[in-house]
Formats: structure tokens, C-alpha cells, sequence
């Protein structure tokens, strides 16, 4: 599988925080989820793909050096960032005219068509839309022109679960349209990525913490609930971290099958990617 | 065709597709030749990850249910009797299995197992 | 190109909410022009307010956090910045024009009306001050820039003003050194090398103090974090 995206050993060094040695690839036709608690290294990842913010290392958009091509390479990302847009001062038709002369694919008709799929209104300035529509509308103008690759950063984060779902349904649709596309996406809602992402891309601190197939997370992990005794039986190899309850240990695993065969422990629950992330976070070893 | 994927299930999500899809097969409701979804489509239709999906039809392609050209898609193999024999006998010799547990835990001795087995063909004709 | 165009797109939308409060202003001008029958105002004031409007565009774009979502479409900081100073000069020269037409129209159209109270129009000093006073808004156009993209539009106005100070302060004190050092500074001469030379000079220092300006800016805004 070719990859849309490669980052080796980014770095960028802030007042106060670090990105220290970012490495991850975004593969042709798959979705990658970038996860992490706020600030530790999400948006400065981000910013770095797009050459917003410059780092250190190697990054490689469509297998070309973005610094070489940026230009050619940005003809073909659709882009959707959280707090930031072209003016809250303008209306969707104003939108419209000006990306008109940004893109040089932009196509007038399909964007026209999604701004009736998303009932957005054509005369109400973009400032008294509601966070559901602005963020509809963030999308409808970063995939018009058929990008070959979507970075979001916090495409769900304030949004209703009905507004998030549908939200989630283009991004599907999207990827269905062409399979050599790919979406990056940010976002602290993890439930969201459950249901969408193949990849999943853990941020922790500036530094990358795990990049595993949602799958793998989903089938292989598991939280094994067990006594203090059980507990001194397990290896140090076979689990991630622990939490110490006042009745129960509660361990993480990354091999559940392993556990109830070498074990013979028969509690393991299935986590969440949320559950997971907070062990990496809050859990002891 | 029916997929209907349990997260509860103990079976991972790649193999309850792979059961579904053989069953669709054995059932004929998938016909032979007859085009599968694409591996995109159907992870999105059953909002999971597209690898989880390619893994189910990767393994049903090397076992021989499914064949897939590239850039055209999935379609289902001609009917190979062989295979479809096959995959029943290993599943009566599953049965067969909890069978020999039963009788096991329960001391029931293998004469007694051959004579229901016996009877019950009998019975048939 | 096709960028900058865009680029220059959104700021004059941005600003077409000011559209109805421009017409006002212009029709205050008028009214003022009529009423004190001095003329030479009306280009300098319409001209200043263009000027000034398109400078806050720069307060709408942080509003709206606009560039660290521009400079992720493809362009680059060159452009966001030449389109910035394409839109200032354009402000000030058309600011200029309209104003000295607009004044040319209503004094006409005054003086048909009211052909009892005249109002003299000295077209050749009328063009005099409007190229003074679109030479005096790129000065500030040109200091301003610079000082928004180091520190942001808000605290920029601010910087603005005290550099302008300054400049002030330093021209004054520089004719103070002349007068003290007593100089015999023959001003028939300048006088005449004024009239002969004095608006390709004019033209030609804004100019460069746009360059200088732009470079800057760019210099400024290079090594800068959106």
C-alpha cells in the first residue's frame, strides 16, 4: 500500500513543549485517527504536514518532499481546521467566489450541490451559523475541489451526536468515492474513531505512544480485572499498565489470548479506545 | 445477505464476516460469480475498519471462496464441492468434539455413542 | 496569481459591510466641502478613509484566525503579504481619485446650483494636495504594515502612532538643526526644483518606502508562528 502521507522523525521545540520524533504514515484508502489528550502535540503535528509551522525532519505528502512542492502537493488536501477559517464575515456564496480562485480544481457544482445536502442557509453570514453548520460548511469547501487527501483537526470536538454522525457519514462516503484517498483526522472524541478510523496514531507528550490498526486495538487489548494475586502472577512483559483499585487490579494487555492461556484468567473486558488511552496516561507500570 | 456483527461475541469481527459470507455462500443467496461489495463499502456499511474487513476477505480468497482481481473487485468462486465438503466435515467433527466431551464428563462409553449414532441413521431410511 | 486575487477577494468582502457607512462619510464630506466652500479637504479625507479601511482587514483576518488556514491552501506568506500591500496602495491611489473627482463633481454641480455663492476652484492646487495627501496616508500605510504583522493589529495601531511621533519629533528636531546651524539654505532654489520635480519625487519616494516596507514585513512575517 502506498502512502499519502509519510512524517519521519518530526520535531519542533516551543516555549514549554516539544514534538519530539513524530513518525506515522498515512497509507493510500485508509483513515487515521490522530489521538491524544489537548496540547500534547495534535494541531503542531498537523501544522507541520502543511508546512504552517516549520520543523524539523522528513515529511512526504503523495511520496514528494513537501518543501519542494508544497504548492502542487496543497492543490490536492482539503483542509479543516478547528478554530480557523477564511472569515467569519463572509456568506456561503461569497465562499464560494473566492475558492474559486484558490483551487485551480475547484468545482462550483459539486459545492453548490453539498451546501443543499447540508441545508446550509445562502444568505446568513458565516458568524451566526450554529458550531454544527460551520463545521459543515468547513467540510463542503475542503472537499469540493476532490482533494486527494483530507487532514482535519477536531472535525467533532462541540458537536451534537446527530451532527457528529452525519459528519462522520460524508468523511465514509468520501473515501468510498475513490480508494486511493485518505483522511487524517484529530480529535479527543475517541468513540468517533471506533466507528471510522483503521489506524489509530496515539499522541502523548509530543512523542508518539502507539500507531496500531483500530482493529488490532479493539480485538487484541482487553482489561483483565483480577485479584492482588492474580495480579503478582502476571509477567511484566504481558500487560501495558495497571490501575489499583481498593477491590480489584485492573490491567491492560495488548494480548488478551496470551493472558487466558498462560493465565487462565477469564475476565477481560474489551476497551474502549478511550479506556486504553487512559491507561497509557494515567496507569502504572 | 445477513452480517450480523456482535461485539460481545468472542469471535473476532473479521470472522463473524467470514462465517456470514461462507454462510451466504453455502446458502446461495451469494451466487457464483457474483460480485461482493467493496472492501470500503462494506466497512462502511458496518461503520468498522477497512482492514478488518480486507483481513475477513483476504482469508476467504486464500481458502478459496472468493477470488479478487485487481481493480475490478470480489466475486464469489465457482462452487468447489471438495472445499464445501471439507468445511461441513470440519464442522460435524466440531460437533462430533463436544459429542466426545459430553460423554466423557458424563461416562458414557463409546458403544453407547456408536448405537445412538447407528439408530439414528437407521431411522433415516 | 490566481491567489493573490482571491486573497484580495476576501479582504473586499470582508469589508462590504462598510459599505453603507462609506456612503455616509462621503456624503458628510460633501456637506462640509459645501459649507465651508474649502474644497481641498475632500480628496485628502476620502482618500484617509480608504486607506484606513483597508488596513483593517487585518483585524477581520484575526478575528477569524484566517491565516493559519490560508497558509494551509496553496500559497505562501509572500503572497499573503503582497496581496495585504496590493490592496493598501490600490485603497489610497482609487481613495485619491474618487476623492479628487467626487470633489471636482460637487463644486461643479454646487456652483450650477448656486451660481450667487461661487466656490473657486483651483483645479492645479486641488491636485497638489490630493497627491500630498495620498503621499502622507502611504507613509502611514507604510509604517503600519510592518508594525501589524510584528505585533498584531490591535497593539500595532499603538506602535503606529508612537513611531509616527517619532518621525515627527525627529523631522522637527532635524529643521531645528538646520535653523540653529543657521544655513544659508537658498529656498528659491528648492522652491523651483520643487515645482519642476517635486511629484516624480514624491511618487518615487513612496515607491521606495513601499519596497522597504514590504521587505520588512516579509522579513517580519517569515520567522513568524500562526
Amino acid at each position: 500500500m502506498e502512502n499519502n502521507i509519510e512524517l519521519k522523525n518530526v520535531s519542533k521545540k516551543y516555549k514549554g513543549f516539544e514534538l519530539k520524533d513524530i513518525s506515522f504514515n498515512v497509507p493510500q484508502g485508509c483513515i487515521v485517527g490522530l489521538i491524544g489528550e489537548n496540547g500534547a502535540g495534535k494541531t503542531t503535528t498537523i501544522k507541520s504536514i502543511l508546512n504552517i509551522t516549520n520543523s524539523t525532519g522528513n515529511i512526504k505528502v503523495f511520496g514528494k518532499e513537501l518543501t519542494k512542492k508544497e504548492k502542487e502537493i496543497k492543490e490536492e488536501i482539503g483542509l479543516v481546521l478547528d478554530d480557523s477559517f477564511l472569515s467569519e464575515y463572509l456568506n456561503v456564496k461569497q465562499v464560494n467566489s473566492i475558492m474559486k480562485e484558490i483551487y485551480k480544481k475547484w468545482d462550483e457544482n459539486k459545492y453548490i450541490s453539498l451546501l443543499k445536502q447540508f441545508d446550509l442557509p445562502t444568505n446568513k453570514l458565516i458568524k451566526e451559523f450554529s458550531s454544527g453548520m460551520k463545521m459543515k460548511l468547513k467540510i463542503a469547501t475542503a472537499i469540493s475541489h476532490n482533494p486527494k487527501l483530507l487532514i482535519l483537526d477536531e472535525p467533532t470536538s462541540g458537536l451534537d451526536p446527530v451532527v457528529r454522525n452525519e459528519i462522520l457519514d460524508i468523511f465514509r462516503k468520501y473515501i468510498e468515492e475513490d480508494e486511493t484517498r485518505s483522511i487524517l483526522l484529530s480529535t479527543h472524541i475517541t468513540t468517533d474513531l471506533e466507528h471510522i478510523s483503521d489506524y489509530i496514531v496515539f499522541i502523548e507528550n509530543g512523542k508518539v505512544i502507539f500507531d496500531l490498526p483500530t482493529d488490532e486495538l479493539l480485538e487484541s487489548y482487553g482489561i483483565i480485572k483480577c485479584s492482588k494475586e492474580d495480579f503478582l502472577r502476571l509477567d511484566e512483559k504481558d500487560y501495558i499498565s495497571y490501575k489499583k483499585g481498593k477491590y480489584q487490579y485492573e490491567v491492560l494487555t495488548n494480548n488478551k489470548n496470551n493472558i487466558k492461556i498462560k493465565y487462565n484468567i477469564t475476565t477481560i473486558d474489551k476497551p474502549s479506545i478511550e479506556e486504553i488511552m487512559l491507561f497509557y496516561i494515567k496507569g502504572e507500570k | 445477505m445477513n452480517i450480523i456483527l456482535s461485539n460481545s461475541s468472542t469471535l473476532p469481527i473479521y470472522e463473524q464476516i467470514k462465517i456470514a459470507i461462507k454462510e451466504a455462500i453455502f446458502s446461495n443467496e451469494l451466487k457464483e460469480e457474483e460480485m461482493l461489495p467493496s472492501v470500503r463499502a462494506m466497512a462502511n456499511e458496518l461503520k468498522i475498519s477497512f482492514l478488518t474487513v480486507k483481513r475477513a476477505y483476504d482469508e476467504l480468497e486464500q481458502e478459496g471462496y472468493i477470488k479478487t482481481l485487481p481493480g475490478k473487485g470480489s466475486f464469489v468462486s465457482p462452487k468447489n464441492l471438495e472445499l464445501i465438503k471439507e468445511e461441513k466435515l470440519k464442522e460435524i467433527q466440531c460437533y462430533i468434539e463436544k459429542i466426545y466431551d459430553i460423554s466423557k464428563i458424563s461416562n458414557i462409553s463409546e458403544e453407547e455413542i456408536k448405537e445412538l449414532f447407528k439408530m439414528i441413521f437407521e431411522e433415516e431410511i | 496569481m490566481n491567489m493573490i486575487k482571491g486573497l484580495i477577494k476576501k479582504d473586499l468582502l470582508n469589508l462590504s459591510s462598510y459599505k453603507a457607512s462609506l456612503i455616509i462619510v462621503i456624503f458628510c464630506c460633501g456637506i462640509a466641502i459645501i459649507s465651508t466652500g474649502s474644497i481641498n479637504y475632500g480628496p485628502i479625507i476620502i482618500c484617509t478613509i480608504l486607506g484606513m479601511i483597508s488596513l483593517s482587514t487585518f483585524s477581520y483576518d484575526e478575528i477569524s484566525k484566517s491565516n493559519k488556514y490560508i497558509l494551509g491552501l496553496p500559497t505562501s506568506k509572500k503572497e499573503i503579504i503582497k496581496a495585504k500591500y496590493i490592496l493598501a496602495i490600490g485603497a489610497t491611489i482609487i481613495g485619491g481619485i474618487l476623492g479628487l473627482l467626487l470633489t471636482i463633481l460637487v463644486a461643479n454641480m454646487m456652483n450650477y446650483l448656486r451660481p450667487e455663492e461661487l466656490i473657486n476652484i483651483n483645479y492645479e492646487s486641488l491636485i497638489i494636495t490630493t497627491i500630498g495627501g495620498m503621499w502622507g496616508i502611504s507613509l502611514i500605510q507604510a509604517i503600519q504594515i510592518p508594525s501589524i504583522y510584528k505585533w498584531g493589529a490591535e497593539k500595532g495601531r499603538i506602535q503606529m502612532f508612537i513611531l509616527l511621533f517619532l518621525l515627527i519629533l525627529a523631522i522637527l528636531g532635524i529643521g531645528f538643526l538646520i535653523m540653529k546651524a543657521n544655513l544659508n539654505i537658498n529656498l528659491e532654489m528648492i522652491e523651483s526644483f520643487m515645482n519642476k520635480f517635486g511629484i516624480v519625487l514624491l511618487i518615487l519616494a513612496m515607491v521606495v518606502m513601499f519596497f522597504i516596507s514590504y521587505k520588512i514585513s516579509y522579513k517580519i512575517y517569515k520567522n513568524k508562528e500562526e
